[in-house]
C-alpha cells in the first residue's frame, strides 16, 4: 500500500505563494522606476555675499560711474524686451562673445571684481546665466549691485 | 494496517503569508509618511539652466528654500509668503543658534522660476546681508 507523501504539496502551496508577492515586489520596482525617471536632478550655482555692512553715509544722488580697477556688468533689457550686457561702455548681445572675452580678461587679471548692475525687469534665466559666464572666467569675486532704495542709510 | 504518516519535514517550511501582510504594511506606511515630509521642491517651477555648477557639494544642516513661482508668490514650505515674512524669518533662525556656530553653517536656496524679473530676487539678496547670512544658492538644471 502506497503511503501519500504530503511535502509535495507543501512544496507546490509554498511555490503558488509567492507569486503574487513577487508580482507586487516587481511592480513596486518598475513604479519607483518611473517616477525618478520623470525628475529633473537640480544642481546648484552657489554665490557669496560679500559681508561689508549695507548701510552707508549718503545715498548716491547720480548712478555711480565704474571705477577702472572693476568690471561694471549693466544687464538691462531693450524695448524688444532683448536682454543685452553693457560691459565698461560697450554692450554685448551675443552672450558666447561676452563670455569668451570675459575669460580672456579672467586670464590677465583674475582679482579684479566683477559688479553686476542687474536691471529690474531682467529675468532670472538671463542673470543666472551672465553669472554662469563670470564663474566659468574664473574671476575670484563677483558682486551683485544692490539699488540705493535697498540700503540701509545710517 | 494503517501505517503512521512520518510527519518528519526535512525542508524548511517558509510561511509566505506574514510576509505579504509586512509588505503591505510598509508600502502603507511609506505612502502615509511620505505624504506627511515636507517637501521644498513642490512648486513647480522651470528653473534656468547652468553649465558651472557647485562642485563641491557640502551638505548645509541649516538651510531655507525660497521658491519663486513664476506668477511672482514667495513660497517658503509649501506656503505662500511676503518679503516681509522672509526677513523676519531670516533674522530670527539666525539669533536661535550661536552665531560662531552659524556663520557659514546657514544657507539660502532661492529657487526661482527663469521667467521671473531680477526686481522680485533682489530683495531676498538684501534680506540676507541685513541678516548676516553670505552663503546663497541658486538651484538650476546643469547644461
Amino acid at each position: 500500500m502506497r503511503v501519500p507523501c504530503s511535502r509535495n504539496h507543501d512544496e507546490a502551496d509554498s511555490d503558488r505563494a509567492m507569486t503574487p508577492m513577487i508580482d507586487v515586489v516587481f511592480l513596486l520596482l518598475i513604479f519607483f522606476v518611473c517616477a525618478s525617471a520623470g525628475q529633473a536632478i537640480e544642481e546648484t550655482l552657489p554665490t557669496r555675499l560679500n559681508m561689508g555692512s549695507i548701510e552707508t553715509d549718503v545715498l548716491p544722488e547720480e548712478k555711480t560711474e565704474p571705477k577702472g580697477d572693476e568690471v561694471w556688468l549693466t544687464i538691462k533689457q531693450t524695448e524688444t524686451n532683448k536682454t543685452i550686457v553693457d560691459m565698461n561702455g560697450t554692450e554685448y548681445a551675443d552672450f558666447d562673445e561676452l563670455g569668451d572675452l570675459l575669460k580672456l580678461l579672467s586670464e590677465a587679471q583674475s582679482d579684479i571684481p566683477v559688479i553686476l548692475d542687474i536691471g529690474a525687469e531682467v529675468p532670472m534665466g538671463e542673470v543666472l546665466h551672465i553669472y554662469d559666464l563670470c564663474r566659468a572666467a574664473k574671476f575670484d569675486s563677483v558682486n551683485f549691485a544692490a539699488s540705493p532704495k535697498g540700503v540701509k542709510q545710517k | 494496517m494503517r501505517i503512521p504518516s512520518q510527519n518528519r519535514s526535512r525542508s524548511l517550511r517558509f510561511h509566505i503569508t506574514p510576509l505579504i501582510d509586512i509588505v503591505f504594511l510598509l508600502i502603507i506606511f511609506f505612502l502615509v509618511a511620505s505624504h506627511f515630509t515636507r517637501n521644498d521642491n513642490v512648486e513647480a517651477v522651470e528653473l534656468a539652466t547652468a553649465a558651472n555648477t557647485d562642485q563641491h557639494k557640502e551638505d548645509t544642516p541649516r538651510k531655507l528654500v525660497i521658491t519663486i513661482t513664476a506668477d511672482e508668490q514667495y513660497h517658503v514650505a509649501g506656503k505662500i509668503v511676503s518679503i516681509q515674512d522672509i526677513d523676519i524669518i531670516l533674522l530670527t533662525r539666525n539669533d536661535q543658534v550661536d552665531k560662531a556656530v552659524e556663520s557659514d553653517n546657514y544657507e539660502v536656496r532661492i529657487r526661482t522660476d527663469k521667467r521671473v524679473p531680477y526686481r522680485v530676487i533682489e530683495p531676498i539678496i538684501l534680506a540676507c546681508a541685513r541678516a548676516g547670512i553670505s552663503n546663497i544658492k541658486f538651484p538650476v538644471i546643469q547644461k
